[in-house]
């Protein structure tokens, strides 16, 4: 089966080729939606909000740069953005608390070795990094990361000084960091 | 504005990387980094962490599929949207490309009911970006607005590096439309080609002013 390139599709989308959106479309539709999904908990708004994700990547492709990350790492900051602004419309309330997301469950850390089956996923090693990282230092990156909350967000979210905010997404990003280059080999 | 010393920005890379910064700290930490490649290497660690955090989130499928109402919003206002069998195959023939550039695929179009196969109808025009020896290193599509719209894509054969973009009337007077990096091997660019109201070619051209590869649209 032949396949066009993420960046290919990309440039093709850009130009309204139907052909292209369609497969554009369809290769990211389940990520995106995901994410604005996951951010919203709203499956009507975020179908709106994935449209306009997408619609946005087709008026602003010329601003990717395959420097800065992946077409999907594009595509899924621009939803993420997209979705984070909707919900501040919301009350506080409104936002998911991080400890009640249940895809940030590490995985089981023993696997049965004769189940050839088992195959790690790629992000393994970040979910069971976040179960080492302290908790009030997992809650504020995945506010940040995930959720797209600023420093000062956090903070207010939290109810703690903008400092101590500052300091738990550093510090948790800095053991998610070494953690990757230890799994690197793994991997 | 001053730059900030490596320890600032060091302390700041976590919180680049996650988009937590405000403008103006997300500005003076991008300004230190241009000349900093210690700094870069250290923020494109965190970012590859800061990925990693959305590929956490589950994929998820909508009720309704998002192409046909992405697509009916694509439709300029006032426009007709006649659609056309023939253009459906120009946007087959667009991109169904050829082997040795790794740009690859055969599209089939729909309309926006997602039922029929059809494409929409601006004189799309395709072609390869040919370089020496014959070899496809890439593809440039246009559209027939005007001025026209072009999105050129190399994936394949072309040094990284910064190139222009000349578009070549029916005389072959040459204008630059803009700028096209190529790094790790890829690159892309789409705007308008406004300097030149048909262009019959476009081309890649280095900084010695050597032309790179070509795509002929006429």
């Amino acid at each position: 089966m032949w396949r066009l390139t993420d960046e290919a599709l990309l440039a093709g989308f850009s130009v309204g080729d139907a052909g292209a959106a369609e497969t554009f479309i369809a290769r990211f539709q389940s990520r995106v939606y995901g994410i604005a999904l996951a951010i919203t908990h709203d499956a009507r708004l975020a179908e709106d909000l994935a449209q306009e994700a997408f619609l946005r990547a087709w008026r602003h492709a010329e601003t990717f740069d395959p420097r800065r990350g992946s077409v999907a790492t594009w595509l899924i900051v621009i939803t993420r953005n997209l979705a984070v602004d909707a919900m501040r419309t919301q009350p506080r309330s409104e936002f998911l608390d991080p400890d009640e997301l249940e895809w940030l469950a590490p995985p089981a850390r023993e696997t049965d070795p004769g189940d050839a089956t088992v195959r790690a996923s790629d992000v393994d090693w970040l979910r069971r990094a976040l179960d080492d990282v302290p908790d009030e230092q997992r809650r504020a990156v995945v506010l940040a990361g995930v959720l797209g909350f600023t420093a000062q967000d956090v903070a207010e979210h939290e109810h703690i000084p903008l400092g101590t905010a500052k300091s738990r997404i550093r510090l948790a990003m800095d053991k998610l960091r070494h953690a990757q280059a230890d799994a690197e080999p793994a991997r | 504005m001053s730059t900030p010393s490596c320890t600032s920005v060091r302390e700041r890379a976590p919180d680049l990387a996650l988009g937590a910064l405000t403008g103006p700290e997300r500005a003076e930490v991008v300004a230190h980094l241009d000349g900093c490649p210690s700094c870069q290497a250290l923020v494109g660690e965190y970012a590859s962490v800061a990925d990693a955090l959305l590929d956490l989130v589950p994929e998820a499928q909508p009720a309704t599929e998002l192409a046909a109402p992405v697509l009916a919003a694509m439709q300029p206002r006032g426009r007709s949207r006649r659609r056309h069998r023939v253009a459906a195959l120009v946007a087959a023939a667009t991109l169904a490309l050829t082997a040795g550039t790794g740009l690859t695929v055969t599209l089939v179009a729909r309309d926006g009911s997602g039922n029929g196969s059809t494409a929409t109808t601006s004189a799309l025009r395709s072609a390869p970006m040919v370089g020496a020896g014959d070899v496809t290193v890439g593809r440039i599509v246009s559209t027939g607005d005007r001025p026209l719209k072009l999105a050129v894509s190399v994936d394949y054969w072309v040094p990284d590096g910064h190139y222009g973009l000349a578009a070549l009337d029916g005389n072959g007077d040459a204008k630059a439309v803009g700028v096209l990096e190529v790094s790790g091997g890829r690159g892309t660019w789409s705007g308008r080609a406004t300097p030149v109201d048909r262009p019959v070619a476009v081309q890649l051209v280095d900084q010695a002013g050597n032309v790179v590869c070509r795509g002929q649209l006429a």
